[in-house]
């Protein structure tokens, strides 16, 4: 079984197998990059601390047989994705704002497609239903908006009619 | 110096990540890498709440349009709305903020100024609708459609009546690949004289046909059918079907991979409904990856029927609504021989299986037998081992107090049989063919 070793921003060293580590496009196309002759390879992610890897490993090992997701078709516009969880990833993904944020981060960077949207529904999950404000406060974001834009955006918001 | 780029950039349209090196108490959604993860988040919302996140802050609202642009239309209508004074402005920043995609609506009104539209000439989705029964101007939708031929992707024709469809003689639409066609209420043959020209000669690279079943015995009249471009891979019908004209489905000329028959119903000889649709499927059974049959027929006597499918060995994708509609279900097991499902033969590779049972019968929610058809024999080895997604949907109002316990419970019978897969019971129809 062939293994890559990874070495996460804060400087250590994981070994991975490749088969659970094939799910992150970014890795994959390292590897074969790289070829992997050398088992000593060492592939550095300069985004990733080592807690967020072991999450991201954690993940990717339960997740290593699953198939590719095939979306649906992409004549049809996206409708409302589907929002169900499994009790597995329900429970994994529970954790502090800032780990959760690292993690889909992670996912993002090492393209790791279950995972960020498993990550992205939990923050849509929050979202839902607040207004901006409130979503600035839970996020602790600054508005940089100007009123004008505010106003047009709010102008754009009318003309967007539900399909 | 640093504000000074950045106001820059902003002129210029493209926005920098709200970003400030002294002002490290912002949350991560601060950072520079929002952009590309809210697009993600905002699949997972619906408009409303999208609209919310566009203004939050400038990177927020520069993740966010895009998928808002996605799932709304943007309504321009040809006509200046009643109790305003013509107001060409915002036509035309509507066209900007559009960009690509918009909803053209005729109405009863005289048109607005035609010249907003002359340098309108790459648009790639236009989706036409009329508001009334005498549209004045009919001249404009068509010429707007047809200064952008080159780069239209998505032409729909939505409900209204007196639409006319537009003649597309000596034009190409080379990346048309999308046609989706409601009925017109009043169409005429010439309608489907144009129809039938556009696909077979305007459209050569159509992948996708959503159209009215009505039209396609006139398409086959005419002879338009057998010419259908190459190209054409994926077919949906709606609307009523007339049975007796049914046959007319197989001079559909190349194989399809995707077939849908969405909200369909049939009225008389539905003895014969099994046999034509075998027919039909059979012919296509070969390339069909993805097939959903949303049929009902409107006779109340709660007819059954005897219903065969053939195998399909790149189905991947099934959906079945009114499962309740079935008699019996028997899938071809060797040429000819029909009998109970048996996946190894007759759904080899199908990843998705989708059963909606659509009437509510008080009090049967409890077992599995609304998709009896297919479950195989027990111990049988025609097991879906490929099967990794079912869905069963089992919209009963009876279910009340032990909804939960009752879906947990089919949950778990349906994991036994499926043994690869990730199941769910729902209560909801959600339409995702």
């Amino acid at each position: 079984m062939p293994f890559v070793n990874l070495e996460s921003s804060d400087g250590d060293l994981v070994k991975v197998d490749v088969d659970v580590i094939k799910c992150s496009v970014t890795i994959n196309a390292l590897i074969e990059h790289l070829g992997l002759e050398d088992d000593n390879e060492v592939v550095p992610l300069q985004n990733v601390g080592t807690e967020t890897l072991h999450k991201v490993l954690a993940w990717a090992k339960h997740h290593k047989d699953d198939l590719p997701s095939v979306d649906d078709d992409e004549d049809d516009p996206p409708r409302e994705r589907r929002t169900d969880i499994t009790t597995w990833d329900a429970n994994f993904i529970k954790m502090e704002q800032i780990q959760l944020f690292d993690l889909i981060l992670a996912a993002n960077y090492l393209d790791i497609s279950g995972l960020l949207d498993l990550g992205c529904k939990i923050v849509a999950d929050m979202i839902k239903g607040k207004t901006a404000d409130e979503i600035r406060t839970m996020f602790n974001i600054v508005n940089d908006l100007t009123p004008q834009e505010q106003e047009q955006i709010r102008k754009e918001n009318e003309w967007c009619e539900e399909k | 110096m640093e504000r000074t780029k950045r106001d820059e950039s902003q002129e210029r349209g493209d926005f920098l990540p709200c970003r400030d090196e002294d002002d490290t108490e912002h949350g991560p959604f601060s950072s520079g890498l929002v952009e590309d993860v809210i697009p993600h988040v905002c699949k997972f919302l619906g408009p409303k709440d999208i609209r919310h996140c566009r203004l939050v802050c400038k990177s927020w609202n520069y993740g966010a349009t895009s998928v808002l642009k996605n799932k709304t239309i943007i309504i321009i209508p040809l006509y200046p709305k009643k109790c305003r004074l013509i107001d060409s402005d915002e036509t035309k920043d509507k066209l900007t903020f559009a960009h690509t995609s918009v909803c053209l609506v005729i109405g009863g009104h005289q048109p607005i100024d035609p010249k907003i539209f002359d340098e309108i000439t790459n648009l790639k989705s236009i989706v036409v609708r009329s508001s009334t029964k005498k549209p004045l101007e009919k001249d404009l939708f068509p010429k707007i459609i047809l200064n952008s031929a080159s780069t239209l992707k998505h032409l729909k024709f939505g409900g209204g009546e007196s639409l006319e469809f537009p003649s597309f003689r000596g034009v190409v639409f080379p990346k048309l690949a999308n046609l989706d066609l409601h009925h017109f209420w009043d169409e005429g043959s010439q309608d489907i004289e144009r129809i039938g020209h556009a696909i077979t000669e305007a459209f050569p690279a159509l992948q996708h046909l959503r159209i009215a079943y009505r039209y396609m015995p006139g398409l086959s009249w005419m002879k338009f059918l057998p010419k259908f471009p190459t190209s054409l891979n994926s077919l949906e019908l709606h609307e009523l079907l007339n049975i007796n004209y049914m046959n007319c489905l197989l001079e559909f000329p190349h194989p399809l991979k995707t077939l849908k028959f969405t909200s369909t119903s049939f009225q008389d000889r539905v003895d014969d409904l099994p046999w034509l649709f075998y027919k039909f499927l059979k012919k296509h059974s070969p390339t069909l990856e993805k097939l959903c049959l949303q049929i009902s027929t409107n006779r109340m006597d709660n007819l059954k029927l005897n219903w065969i499918f053939p195998a399909f060995p790149v189905m991947q994708n099934l959906t079945i609504c009114n499962s309740d509609m079935f008699a019996s279900l028997k899938f071809e097991i060797s040429l000819g021989n029909f009998g109970q499902i048996n996946y190894k033969i007759c759904f080899p590779v199908l990843r998705v299986l989708r059963i909606c049972r659509t009437h509510s019968i008080p009090n049967v929610a409890h077992d599995l037998s609304c998709m009896a058809g297919f479950l195989p024999l027990q111990g049988d080895n025609g097991c879906p081992e490929s099967v990794k997604e079912v869905d069963l949907y089992i919209l009963d109002e009876t279910l009340t107090s032990d909804r939960n316990l009752v879906k947990a419970d089919l949950n778990d019978q349906l994991l036994k049989i499926f043994p690869n897969a990730k199941g769910s019971i729902k209560d909801v129809w959600e339409l995702v063919v």
